[in-house]
């Protein structure tokens, strides 16, 4: 497929300003995210401020080691570890990611249909709608249309920040509990960590930054600026979840008030922040789900066939790369249906895809560690000590901390 | 000399097959489980010349295959039995043309250069002939995937029990093309021979299929004409890409042998500070050239344009013209037509090889040429330009300045890719009315 020329020029310009960080950062704001942090400012107010501060250095050390093992091997990881393990930890792998990522697109429908029945729309209309939005942007349109259509909606990420600071909180407090960390040994406050660390370093980060990072074809020489890339995502993605904790923790958890379903978290904004604010709440929402709903399922077939050899490419017919279609329009299709079974709740929908997310981010992070101090595959651009203690201890902290929620089940 | 007494239990098997299988030797005790197989890379059907061996708390042992007495069924599975007892194994080394299959080829990417596609390699295909096993083609597809991930006899048993067609898909060694092994970086380079046999545009196809990594180690290892004539052939973000993977003395070297129009159109795409760096490495003259053409719009005839065509005098004789022409066809793309300008670089006139080739040879320029010469400004839309060539039916437009200068010419072809997509688009829009 050919486009005119000035137009790719202008794609080009676009991509060199986006790196893959901070592009893999405003993909991560999704509707698992966006309830997340809601939940979480809602019920803890600014208590749980300082596990994003540990966790935006969790973050931006996994990012880099992804991006780095990109530019090093020029390989995404599904294609690193089928190289280096075979097919079966491969497969392995590709079926964590496909469960995780299968949830999160469930959310992202969650998110569709949420946001629509704050405006007022039933999910029996909106979300086969979605669906088939979506679908029709990867089998018909280019790839250019998706990315440049999802580019220009991640600017939207920012309404957060103007909600929060429309919310007006105690600055002071707010601050004092970020760098203060507290802990309880109860069961719906580890979940809420596990599911805040997950929804904010998720599997399928992993793979996307590397791919894309490989997509964008950086040499080691240049290894410094995706690098700086890695680091700016993920303090945005921080920055943008902080001030949704913050926002909610100023209003709803200020006033007691529990959110129920995705619509609390907008309406219970308006007696503080007015009537602009459950606006600005819907229209993000709506944007995040929309194209994660897109992102997640188009980076899984894509991961996926890589690894297995399957032909790959939106630019392909259908009957071309089959392999890739299915994996797409499958998991768009069980999202929608899913949202679609009666009755289902949304909120707990998007909460515990994420939580799945943090009890199987530890299995991808120990296989990225592996690889990364691989000598033979990094060569000398294996991990420092320091990188590995905050990765290895990422990973250790979660299964810690889900034995612990184990452990509250059976107490 | 190879004696191999041995008769073996399949003609037909494949690498995966024999990994981690027992090894054993003479007296069948335990020497290891078979880690990899190695290839003598020589010939079209390379054969296995050692076996790799992982053993229990040792270091892998490397045995050349003439230490092999069976390779066979036995009560415990299939088992590599030694010739010897293992006290008297003597370990050999991995020469600079061996490769181990498993590390090498096993689960990486090879390009498949008849389909002129980049395949996953889920196994690769064994033959035996007199002097042991050769490899005869690489396996892909579902069914050699199912068998990675499955035991073989249930999964034969689903298959024909629900008689499903499960595709094997076998692409034979002498179209495999390995992308990198370690024997092209030992040898820093890569080199091609399958691949280079292919026309150009079919290696831009295949390149395109790649990582930009990868696709640059394919330029790497292609010798430069060819290299950049494929290069030539890819989409433009491929060759941007591409570019700035390549080491900065390599890309320049690509970008002066290219036509100054196509160099001229990567590094447009490329970030500002990149092209610049590119522009220092490149020879004067060429860079010149392109600097020329960047000035302009890229949809403009001045952004299409060429800089390499053939000019006279107006005093020129016809023999000495065509002799002209004859020096330079061999770098010149466009000699369909010699244009004639005055000393100040003034187009005043055209001829076509056509009209030269049946004029008298004696006969100065200026009594033949055509003065009525079509031409555009180096603004004129790409439209315009296609429009122009179309109606006077032309392979080439020349594209003067404000005072008649000659700055370039647009060729058919250059023209022809921004215009494909239009066409194609018409026709679309009408299927649907």
């Amino acid at each position: 497929m050919r486009m005119p020329r000035h137009y790719k020029r202008r794609l080009l310009v676009f991509l060199t300003i986006m790196g893959p960080g901070i592009i893999t950062a405003s993909v991560d704001q999704d509707a698992g995210g966006i309830a997340t942090y809601s939940l979480a400012g809602a019920h803890y107010g600014f208590s749980l401020l300082w596990v994003l501060f540990f966790t935006t250095i969790s973050l931006a050390v996994v990012q880099e080691m992804g991006s780095r093992m990109g530019v090093v091997t020029g390989k995404g990881l599904g294609e690193l570890i089928r190289e280096r393990y075979g097919v079966r930890p491969a497969v392995l792998i590709l079926a964590i990611l496909v469960v995780a990522n299968l949830a999160n697109t469930i959310a992202e429908f969650a998110g569709v249909a949420a946001a629509f029945e704050i405006f007022g729309i039933p999910r029996f209309l909106s979300v086969p709608l979605t669906a088939l939005f979506v679908s029709w942007l990867v089998v018909q349109g280019t790839y250019a249309v998706v990315e440049r259509v999802f580019l220009i909606a991640s600017a939207l990420y920012l309404l957060y920040v103007v909600s929060a600071i429309l919310a007006d909180p105690p600055w002071g407090e707010v601050l004092r509990q970020t760098i203060q960390p507290a802990f309880q040994m109860e069961r719906n406050y580890l979940i809420m960590l596990i599911t805040l660390v997950g929804t904010t370093i998720a599997p399928w980060m992993q793979f996307y930054v590397q791919s894309s990072t490989v997509d964008k074809g950086i040499r080691w020489q240049d290894y410094k600026y995706a690098r700086f890339d890695v680091f700016v995502g993920a303090v945005v993605a921080a920055g943008v979840a902080y001030f949704i904790i913050v926002a909610c923790g100023a209003t709803l958890h200020a006033h007691g008030v529990r959110i129920e379903t995705a619509a609390d978290a907008a309406r219970a904004l308006e007696p503080f922040a007015g009537r602009y604010a459950t606006l600005l709440f819907a229209l993000g929402l709506l944007n995040a789900s929309i194209f994660s709903a897109a992102v997640l399922p188009l980076s899984t077939a894509y991961v996926t066939c890589e690894a297995l050899g399957w032909e790959t490419g939106v630019d392909r017919r259908p009957t071309e790369a089959p392999g890739f279609f299915s994996i797409y329009l499958a998991m768009i299709g069980i999202g929608a249906l899913t949202i679609l079974w009666p009755n289902v709740p949304l909120l707990p929908i998007m909460f515990f895809s994420q939580t799945l997310n943090g009890i199987l981010l530890p299995l991808t992070l120990i296989i990225v560690l592996q690889l990364v101090n691989d000598r033979e595959i990094m060569g000398e651009a294996v991990n420092s000590p320091i990188l590995n203690l905050i990765g290895w201890g990422t990973a250790f902290l979660l299964i810690a901390i889900t034995i612990l929620l184990l452990i509250t089940f059976i107490l | 000399m190879v004696s191999m007494p041995m008769e073996p239990p399949q003609r037909i098997t494949s690498l995966t097959h024999w990994l981690s299988r027992p090894v054993v030797d003479r007296r069948g005790r335990e020497v290891g489980n078979l880690k990899d197989l190695v290839v003598l890379v020589w010939g079209l059907h390379p054969r296995v010349s050692k076996l790799s061996i992982a053993r229990a708390g040792e270091e892998d042992l490397l045995v050349p295959w003439e230490s092999v007495a069976e390779m066979t069924e036995t009560p415990r599975g299939s088992t590599v039995i030694l010739d010897r007892p293992r006290e008297e194994l003597t370990p050999a080394d991995l020469r600079g043309n061996e490769m181990a299959l498993g590390r090498n080829i096993l689960d990486k990417k090879v390009m498949d250069t008849h389909r002129r596609r980049v395949v996953r390699v889920n196994d690769v295909q064994l033959e035996w002939r007199d002097d042991g096993y050769h490899i005869v083609g690489v396996l892909a597809g579902m069914h050699s995937l199912l068998r990675r991930l499955f035991p073989e006899r249930p999964l034969q048993r689903i298959v024909s029990r629900f008689k499903i067609a499960i595709p094997h898909e076998v692409v034979p060694w002498e179209h495999v093309e390995p992308i990198e092994t370690e024997l092209t970086r030992a040898r820093r380079r890569a080199v091609y021979t399958k691949l280079a046999q292919l026309h150009p545009a079919d290696i831009a196809d295949i390149m395109e299929e790649l990582n930009p990594s990868e696709r640059a180690a394919i330029l790497n290892g292609l010798e430069a004409e060819t290299a950049v004539e494929a290069l030539t052939e890819t989409e433009p973000e491929v060759q941007a890409g591409v570019i700035q993977m390549l080491e900065l003395e390599k890309a320049s070297d690509m970008l002066e042998m290219m036509e100054p129009d196509e160099a001229a159109d990567i590094l447009g795409d490329l970030p500002q500070a990149k092209a610049h760096a590119l522009l220092k490495e490149m020879e004067p003259a060429e860079a010149e050239d392109v600097v020329e053409l960047l000035e302009h719009k890229e949809d403009t005839a001045g952004g299409l344009m060429t800089t390499v065509y053939v000019t006279a005098g107006p005093e020129t004789t016809v023999s000495q013209a065509l002799e002209r022409l004859r020096a330079v066809a061999e770098d010149v793309e466009a000699i369909y037509y010699l244009y004639v300008t005055d000393p100040s670089e003034r187009l005043v006139g055209v001829l076509s090889l056509r009209e030269l080739i049946l004029a008298r040879p004696d006969q100065p320029l200026h009594e033949i040429m055509v003065t009525q010469v079509i031409t555009v400004r180096p603004e004129a839309a790409i439209r315009e330009v296609a429009e122009t060539l179309s109606k006077y039916n032309l392979v080439a437009l020349p594209v003067v300045d404000e005072e008649g200068k000659l700055e370039g010419i647009v060729t058919v072809d250059d023209v022809l890719d921004d215009l494909i997509p239009m066409i194609w688009k018409r026709r679309a829009a009408k299927k649907y009315i």
